[in-house]
């Protein structure tokens, strides 16, 4: 019986690195005539992460952790990339310092209007949604180009030779990547701001009553999903080169996902960094996925598998069936 | 004293003092605000989200959300459009409206006897459902006009005008303000769906059959979004997989907020909805009336809803 009771645990805890290492090991023998399994393609899921907002996932698990929400995540990815590309034709590091700033001062706008204005996080990141939408548009009237020397930063090789099969190196966004997840991580585990912030998510009233600033805390939080979404931005902007004004439309919405299949709760208090990660990879790699299949299967079943995916990790990782006993017998 | 009263008086009205403000200044500032065609337009504009706020009205007041509503809109109104040359219209509405309300009671099923969360298990939904919608049209839109006679009966629910003037979505949009309305303020469902979302715990001890009473609020917010994706798709007689009801949850939710009803659920305010939608058509019609430009429209109505939403927050416990 204890026994059993371990393994269910296990499979608890851990289903979302067992979910990914089965995805893995389904793909790469179904797509080993692609080469699913080379480095190349496993850098390659890893530029995608860092290019297409999966730093996004990263700064939304702060804001759930404290159960809150950002719907802005995706307009704010847009709006630094453009920011960048108006400012940064002058001097193209000012123009990341400023990319950067909006996502700062849009997550302190909607921390401001959270809990000092006391409006739902829901209605202060969906109005701050419209309205950076709406400021895109007025401060761009078309798709900016980015030249110069922010695009020999962001494309530059590192590890040249280090690693068998990739003697030209690996993109420096990878690296970067890794660090900012250990930041995150090295964050909510070891640091007092991570153990407000669990504690917050959990009771917020508990917390303010153990002398928590929950306010600072909740602005914190959403000051770093700001700044995750407007680098995550930057690195995209730079990269290709472009800023393209409808970039990061409905990210948000994936980014949810990726923390609700990582097992982070949201309703506040409960989950880890590792746990979005792996659900970062889980999505990327269904979206490389994708590209092997043949034409006929659209990408729509994409989201079908997406949804399904969500639904599956949400029944598999609470003890939800549990509770069902559990309440049956005290009845 | 007195002067308390008076305060408290319109904090409990500011939101209907701020829309009759809207008005107020749209009819002396707005050429041509108080015309048949302006109202009629509105009325025609607000029938999706009027749909789908009755239902966000009851499940919010039950402490959840479903934010998949516009895909649910979706849905509906491509199966609607798929089945409608083979079957008929009525039993193709009859079909789409029966397969949202079992994607609604399969929420309420989730959110009421597993206790999962709403957030999740809607998200979940959401991305699924506009998955299923497209996969239905192929990625393409569906013209009603290429579906012979059923495309232009389904057409006319759109765009028919009772006597010539009045649109017909006033009769779906009143029916549907009256049901949820009764069902909160006259009868023992409403009751329950406020208890339940006051506490959920003592209220199931209280005997109320909680996991019944998710299933139904989960299923009329499905079945009004089906509504929603059917009317819509009528109005522009097109039915379009990807963006047929694309932000439509964060809209209801909006106006839900507006109207007074607190997202941690226990009260449901019908009308106060009602008068949400309103004020955000309101500043739409504004900002197209003026020949405000799109993306300023956009910011103003960002600040609109902030500040309706600010004026009426409840007082600090």
């Amino acid at each position: 019986m204890q026994v059993m009771k371990k393994i269910n645990t296990f499979f608890y805890s851990k289903s979302t690195i067992l979910a990914f290492l089965l995805l893995i090991i389904a793909a790469s023998i179904v797509f080993r005539e692609e080469g699913f399994l080379s480095s190349a393609n496993i850098f390659n899921v890893l530029l995608k992460i860092s290019k297409n907002g999966g730093y996004i996932a990263l700064g939304m698990t702060f804001v759930i952790l404290c159960a809150e929400i950002d719907l802005s995540a995706g307009a704010v990815f847009a709006l630094s990339g453009v920011v960048m590309g108006i400012i940064g034709q002058s001097n193209p590091y000012l123009g990341m310092a400023a990319g950067l700033l909006v996502g700062i001062a849009s997550g302190a706008m909607i921390g401001f209007m959270v809990t000092k204005m006391r409006i739902s996080s829901w209605i202060a990141s969906l109005a701050t949604m419209f309205a950076l939408r709406g400021l895109i548009l007025i401060i761009a009237k078309k798709s900016l180009v980015i030249d110069g020397d922010i695009l020999t930063f962001a494309n530059a090789k590192v590890l040249k030779g280090a690693i068998p099969g990739m003697k030209s190196g690996i993109s420096i966004l990878i690296p970067l990547l890794f660090i900012v997840i250990f930041i995150c991580m090295y964050i909510s585990r070891y640091t007092k701001y991570g153990m407000n912030l669990y504690a917050v998510g959990g009771n917020c009233e508990a917390a303010r009553m153990m002398g928590i600033d929950v306010d600072k805390t909740k602005i914190m939080a959403f000051i770093c999903s700001g700044f995750l979404a407007s680098f995550s931005g930057i690195l995209l902007a730079s990269s290709s080169g472009s800023a393209t004004l409808s970039a990061g439309n409905t990210y948000e919405t994936y980014a949810i996902a990726m923390c609700a299949i990582g097992g982070v709760k949201l309703s506040g208090g409960e989950g880890k960094f590792s746990g979005t990660f792996f659900g970062m990879l889980i999505y990327f790699i269904i979206n490389t996925i994708f590209t092997y299949l043949p034409t006929n299967i659209t990408v729509h079943w994409q989201s079908i598998i997406m949804g399904i995916l969500v639904l599956v990790s949400v029944g598999v990782q609470t003890d939800a069936f549990q509770n069902i006993k559990l309440r049956k017998k005290m009845e | 004293m007195v002067k308390q009263s008076y305060a408290l008086i319109a904090k409990k009205y500011s939101t209907l003092i701020l829309l009759f403000i809207l008005v107020l200044l749209n009819t002396l500032f707005t050429p041509n605000f108080f015309q048949m065609s302006n109202l009629n337009n509105s009325i025609t504009q607000i029938c999706p989200i009027v749909f789908c706020g009755m239902g966000m009205t009851l499940v919010i007041s039950t402490g959840g959300i479903d934010i998949s509503v516009g895909s649910i809109m979706a849905l509906a109104g491509v199966l609607t459009a798929k089945l409608m040359p083979q079957t008929g219209l009525f039993p193709a509405l009859v079909v789409s409206v029966l397969v949202a309300v079992l994607v609604g009671a399969f929420t309420g099923i989730m959110v009421g006897r597993l206790r999962l969360q709403p957030m999740v298990i809607t998200l979940g939904l959401m991305l699924g459902i506009r998955g299923v919608a497209q996969v239905l049209c192929d990625g393409r839109d569906i013209y009603f006009d290429k579906l012979g006679e059923t495309g232009k009966q389904l057409g006319l629910w759109g765009t028919y005008k009772i006597g010539g003037v009045v649109p017909i979505q006033v009769i779906p949009i009143v029916l549907s303000i009256a049901i949820v309305w009764i069902i909160v303020e006259k009868t023992v469902l409403g009751r329950q769906i406020q208890a339940v979302g006051d506490n959920l715990k003592s209220s199931a001890l209280a005997g109320i059959n909680t996991g019944r009473t998710m299933m139904i609020v989960y299923g009329m917010s499905a079945f009004f979004a089906a509504f929603a994706g059917i009317f819509q798709a009528a109005k522009v007689s097109v039915a379009a997989g990807s963006s047929l009801g694309q932000l439509a949850e964060l809209d209801a939710i909006a106006a839900v907020v507006i109207g007074g009803t607190p997202m941690s659920g226990g009260k449901a305010h019908v009308f106060g909805t009602v008068i949400g939608i309103l004020i955000m058509q309101m500043i739409t019609l504004t900002c197209i009336m003026n020949n405000i430009p799109e993306q300023y429209a956009q910011v103003f109505k960002a600040i609109m809803i902030v500040f309706a939403v600010f004026i009426q927050r409840e007082k600090l416990k």
